[in-house]
């Protein structure tokens, strides 16, 4: 597959032959490149254990980056600490433990805009523009809401730092299938208002749908990379890669 | 009987003071320090030292003898005691940090580390006992039949002033704030853009301040000895775990309770078992409610 | 020379206890991962309980002076010392691993605070004399008496050496090494945590209550000045130095420090003046700490590190 469509004055990361993982001896990703262009939903798939969500870690240098060169904005981020790298409007959410539970949803709020308290209100209110369910539930404490209010909890408080690229891992996991739709939804809200966008996901056809690329990741390595609507659309892929399970699901 | 309650309150302070210091390290560093006691005793002995430099004695203000000499020693002490421990941190729990070293091994350090500071405290200072003044508490008569002594009355005071500081500095600022984000999770602590570093540094410059005014404190009331960090060190761990090890006030109920049942021992003429009542009390706890009066269940979310 | 062979027996002799001991601490923290700070409490209740058992009657104590022979007391050592691993572990094994610290350090203290006061049973301070020592009524030569001393050290310790590998290549220690590796995924496979851990618990506790009773009955007179925390930390230091996780490291690393402090005491009686003992004590002290901090930093698998099982 190509990325001839992709012009290098547009690219947002550029992530050059990397290697992380949490021991140097055993690297759980190897050797993966790719650029993400700015303002696109990138979706990243494969099987359990492929090093989908320790390649999002290692960008946001959660996991040891062991070789390799991660350039966010032409800056070389992969030596950085992870409060350096968000510092630089990364921001992450991870797939569980997404919320501080013992907090309200005001201080969880309050403490994804820790490093910049900049134009405080403007997101504030932008986040409970996109989630109104955390303004009614502001005063709660975040371990009392449900499944999906969590999960919006989780991509509000990232919103808060005021990110250029937001990482999110497995967003729709627990989720049912109207809600995992929702937060799709509010993923592209998301992206149109200028946010990059990647996402490590198992419902392949539902983040697909929404992505404007997918990206595959076999045993640590990249297998392929392609426009959604091309994967999506290649029954030889959707057998290859996202199993019957997934088939069924589309039909 | 008062008498006792007010000893108990005294001793409980100072208890509840270095607790506070330990349930820190435990929240934010996830350890139980077995240095605790040994913080205390650095402290004391580095208020000592200066007491001894400035060669005026302690002084006295009013009714107290708490002369601006020993406020200015526990003063000192603080910034001492914080670059000590921040040094001890560098040298020690940072590298186990980077090596992401078990819990286990932080424990064993820690105790390991207890003993070095008991020995070199003895190698500095000797091993005999040591007083910061020869101040005899006298009581001044309140009521009718109830006398107290200044001194205590300070303390407690002192021990008030120390707790409203903390709860101030833990909800109110950003530092507290990040500290208490980082001692629920600290990974999203750090996804959050939160220093984790910077928050471990001040959770020990907390930690020592306390300990530097709790150890002080003791020496005013007692005496300092090398022991007397290791001394303090189950009656705190017993605050800890009966106040609630999640909760920094529970840190200070669990000091109270623990100060007045050893006084309480004391009045029912059980004083050798002192050390021992504290232990107990842990262990009805530990049994009936292990998360704490004060502390909440640890959940899995 | 016969000198130093009796230099050489003494010095083995007090070394099988600190052996004995680590090879019970082995068990606990080696192979399952819990972390005893009561060792020295462990030990204790174990020579208390054969001093009394085996030991004469007292003018002064209520309690004692049985007489029983010394095996006998020996194994009630390792069933009280075992007890009291009981009452621990049901309370703490349960909870977080920082727990079990705790409590075993208090309980080795509040064990140290019953030996000081309970005076009418364990004359505090004074400590019990004149305990019973195997052999000695028929052998009329110290040096003999030691000798035979030593062999039942050696038959011991190689004996539980011995249960010790056949207990930890059993399906039973590989349950063990597999709640230290992932208690979850242990408990996963449905084994009971609690009680493996439990067990694991006991059988290193009655262990250094055997290694108090043979101490007891060796020197002959205990007080509680015999088991302060140090020697936790010294039978921490012999295990993390020998090897956590291997039996034989158990053994070497004792052997290792028992002879670097017996060596270090004659160095500085030796070149140190009397006047400075106190400081050259506490100076021991510190290096043995930091022994071990340099271990646990630099090379926490020890001289002979573990032995790479096949996890079933």
């Amino acid at each position: 597959m190509t990325n001839s469509d992709i012009s290098s004055d547009n690219v947002i990361l550029k992530v050059t032959n990397l290697v992380a993982g949490y021991q140097r001896v055993l690297p759980i990703v190897i050797d993966v490149s790719v650029e993400v262009v700015q303002g696109e939903i990138l979706t990243l798939l494969g099987p359990n254990g492929a090093g989908k969500s320790t390649l999002i870690k290692g960008i946001c240098g959660l996991v040891e980056v062991i070789s390799g060169e991660v350039l966010f904005r032409g800056e070389n981020i992969s030596d950085l600490e992870t409060h350096e790298i968000i510092a630089r409007r990364v921001a992450y959410v991870p797939q569980t433990h997404n919320v501080f539970s013992k907090l309200t949803v005001a201080h969880n709020l309050d403490l994804g805009a820790i490093s910049n308290f900049d134009a405080y209100q403007d997101r504030l209110s932008k986040v409970f523009d996109l989630f109104p369910d955390l303004k009614k539930f502001r005063d709660t404490s975040a371990g009392k809401l449900s499944g999906g209010q969590r999960q919006m909890l989780a991509l509000g408080r990232a919103l808060m730092a005021n990110p250029i690229l937001l990482l999110i891992d497995e967003p729709s996991a627990g989720l049912s299938p109207k809600l995992r739709d929702q937060v799709f939804q509010q993923v592209v809200q998301i992206r149109d208002s200028g946010v990059t966008v990647i996402i490590v996901e198992q419902n392949a056809y539902a983040a697909l749908s929404v992505s404007d690329r997918g990206m595959i990741l076999a045993n640590g390595r990249l297998r392929l990379i392609a426009n959604a609507v091309e994967l999506l659309e290649d029954p030889k892929i959707a057998e290859i890669y996202f199993g019957a399970r997934s088939t069924a699901e589309k039909s | 009987m008062i008498q006792y309650v007010v000893d108990g309150l005294v001793n409980g302070s100072i208890i509840a003071l270095g607790a506070v210091g330990l349930s820190i390290t435990y929240n934010v560093l996830r350890f139980a320090n077995f240095a605790q006691g040994e913080i205390l005793a650095i402290g004391a002995y580095i208020s000592m030292a200066f007491i001894v430099l400035m060669g005026v004695g302690i002084g006295s203000i009013g009714p107290v003898s708490f002369g601006w000499p020993l406020i200015a020693s526990i003063i000192l002490s603080v910034l001492v005691t914080s670059v000590v421990v921040l040094a001890i941190d560098w040298l020690l729990f940072r590298i186990l940090r980077q090596r992401s070293a078990s819990r286990i091994t932080f424990i064993i350090a820690a105790f390991g580390l207890s003993l070095i500071v008991r020995n070199v405290i003895t190698l500095i200072a000797g091993a005999d006992q040591m007083f910061l003044s020869f101040y005899i508490p006298k009581a001044i008569p309140v009521l009718d039949n109830f006398k107290v002594v200044p001194d205590d009355v300070l303390i407690l005071i002192i021990t008030a002033v120390c707790v409203v500081s903390l709860h101030t500095f833990l909800s109110i600022t950003t530092v507290g704030k990040k500290m208490r984000a980082v001692a629920e999770n600290p990974v999203l602590a750090m996804v959050n853009g939160i220093n984790v570093k910077s928050v471990i540094r001040w959770s020990w410059i907390i930690g020592a301040s306390l300990s530097a005014i709790a150890g002080t404190l003791h020496a005013h009331v007692t005496q300092l000895d090398p022991e007397m960090g290791f001394e303090l060190i189950l009656p705190m761990f017993a605050a800890l775990i009966v106040g609630g090890v999640t909760n920094v006030y529970g840190a200070v109920l669990g000091g109270f309770l623990i100060g007045l049942t050893e006084a309480f021992a004391v009045a029912i003429d059980l004083s050798a078992y002192r050390g021992g009542i504290a232990f107990l009390i842990m262990i009805v706890v530990l049994i009936l409610r292990p998360q704490g009066i004060l502390g909440e269940k640890e959940r899995d979310d | 020379m016969i000198d130093i062979l009796s230099f050489v027996i003494f010095f083995f002799i007090i070394c099988s206890f600190y052996i004995i001991s680590s090879l019970g601490l082995n068990i606990q923290y080696g192979f399952t991962g819990m972390f005893n700070v009561g060792i020295a409490g462990f030990f204790a209740v174990g020579a208390y309980t054969s001093a009394i058992l085996t030991g004469p009657e007292y003018a002064d104590t209520i309690f004692g002076g049985f007489q029983l022979p010394i095996i006998l007391g020996w194994l009630c050592a390792i069933a009280v010392s075992g007890l009291a691993g009981v009452l621990v572990g049901l309370v703490t094994l349960r909870l977080r691993e920082d727990f079990l610290a705790i409590s075993t350090f208090g309980i080795a203290i509040c064990i140290q605070l019953v030996a000081l006061n309970w005076e009418s049973v364990t004359r505090g301070p004074n400590g019990l004399y004149a305990i019973p020592k195997p052999f000695s009524r028929f052998l009329d030569s110290a040096v003999m008496s030691n000798l035979f001393y030593l062999i039942i050290c050696i038959v011991t310790i190689v004996a539980i050496y011995y249960g010790l590998e056949r207990v930890v290549k059993s399906p039973w220690g590989r349950v063990l090494r597999s709640i230290r590796e992932d208690e979850v995924a242990a408990e996963a496979l449905g084994k009971n945590v609690f009680m493996y851990r439990l067990q694991a618990f006991v059988l290193g506790c009655g262990i250094m209550g055997l290694a108090g009773a043979m101490y007891a009955n060796f020197v002959r007179f205990i007080s509680p000045q015999d088991f302060l925390p140090i020697f936790t930390i010294q039978v921490y230091v012999m295990l993390i130095v020998g090897g956590k996780g291997n039996n034989l490291g158990a053994i070497v690393g004792a052997i290792v420090i028992w002879a670097l402090w017996s060596a270090s005491d004659s160095l500085i009686n030796f070149i140190v003046a009397p006047d400075y003992q106190t400081q050259a004590a506490a100076l021991r002290i510190i290096i043995v700490g930091v022994v071990l901090v340099l271990m646990l930093l630099f090379k926490p698998s020890g001289i002979l590190p573990e032995k790479k099982h096949l996890s079933s």
